[in-house]
């Protein structure tokens, strides 16, 4: 293969562009996704623990409940519901639904609005639901 | 021969009309709706049972139901995961044999981490 073959042309880099709405959350969907790769590794690793045993799952339980476990598990949800609604929009632009400027705009705000949302709503469940009071 | 289902005829017409290039493009959006159905459910799950003794989560894990999404739920993210990396390295990297180098390996970590996720799971549901 010669060097010209070997050499493809890459993406341009984000410093070509403005930024605006469409461009933020065009790279944030690529920059959650990569985060949520790292949250996949740690869900494993939390599985695996769990079923090593008691021991394991306690000192997994330890870690991520410590205010820096909460914290990197925070960033995780807010990666996961923005990742899951910006890629519901992806699916509606495969569709060709919605792809008219103002439209990419509106969608853009309410995947932004619906993240904060469901994050914080998620957080308010897990800790108005404890386990204890939750019939299997 | 029996004819399939509609919607099973649909997704394999889907898959046949993307073969080559464009078959990583058809398994991103397959695996995408199925991480996105499953990751809500997986979500309620853990908002249900954060914090959860391990007898509990033992107790969940023993369903029958909640082992196959679980497989399926973690399978259809690291696939995606796969693609995505995949995709970002052929974006960022010019040199194709680096490049499928680099992919190759990421490809081999996600499969071995989703083993070791269905090994935690199987264990948590059967072992003692």
């Amino acid at each position: 293969m010669s060097d010209n073959e070997r050499q493809r042309p890459v993406s341009p880099h984000l410093g070509w562009y403005r930024w605006q709405l469409t461009s933020l959350l065009s790279i944030s969907h690529r920059v959650t996704g990569a985060a949520l790769i790292l949250g996949l590794l740690l869900l494993s690793l939390w599985t695996l623990a769990a079923g090593l045993g008691p021991g394991a799952y306690n000192f997994m339980s330890v870690v991520l409940g410590s205010w820096l476990g909460k914290l990197v598990l925070f960033g995780f949800t807010l990666a996961f519901f923005f990742h899951l609604l910006n890629g519901a929009r992806h699916l509606c632009w495969d569709l060709v639904r919605g792809m008219e400027l103002p439209q990419v705009y509106r969608s853009g705000y309410l995947v932004l609005a619906l993240t904060v949302i469901f994050t914080l709503a998620a957080w308010f469940l897990a800790y108005a639901l404890r386990p204890e009071i939750v019939r299997l | 021969m029996t004819k399939p289902a509609p919607h099973l005829a649909g997704l394999a017409a889907f898959f046949a009309r993307h073969r080559g290039t464009s078959r990583n493009w058809a398994i991103q959006r397959a695996t995408a709706i199925l991480a996105l159905i499953l990751g809500v459910w997986f979500i309620f799950s853990v908002i249900f049972l954060a914090g959860a003794t391990h007898d509990t989560w033992k107790v969940w894990a023993a369903k029958p139901l909640n082992i196959v999404l679980f497989i399926i739920f973690l399978g259809a993210a690291y696939w995606h995961a796969a693609i995505g990396c995949h995709e970002i390295v052929t974006d960022y990297i010019g040199d194709s044999e680096k490049r499928e180098k680099i992919a190759r390996a990421s490809r081999f970590m996600l499969a071995a981490f989703f083993a070791l996720g269905v090994l935690g799971m199987l264990l948590l549901a059967f072992g003692n």
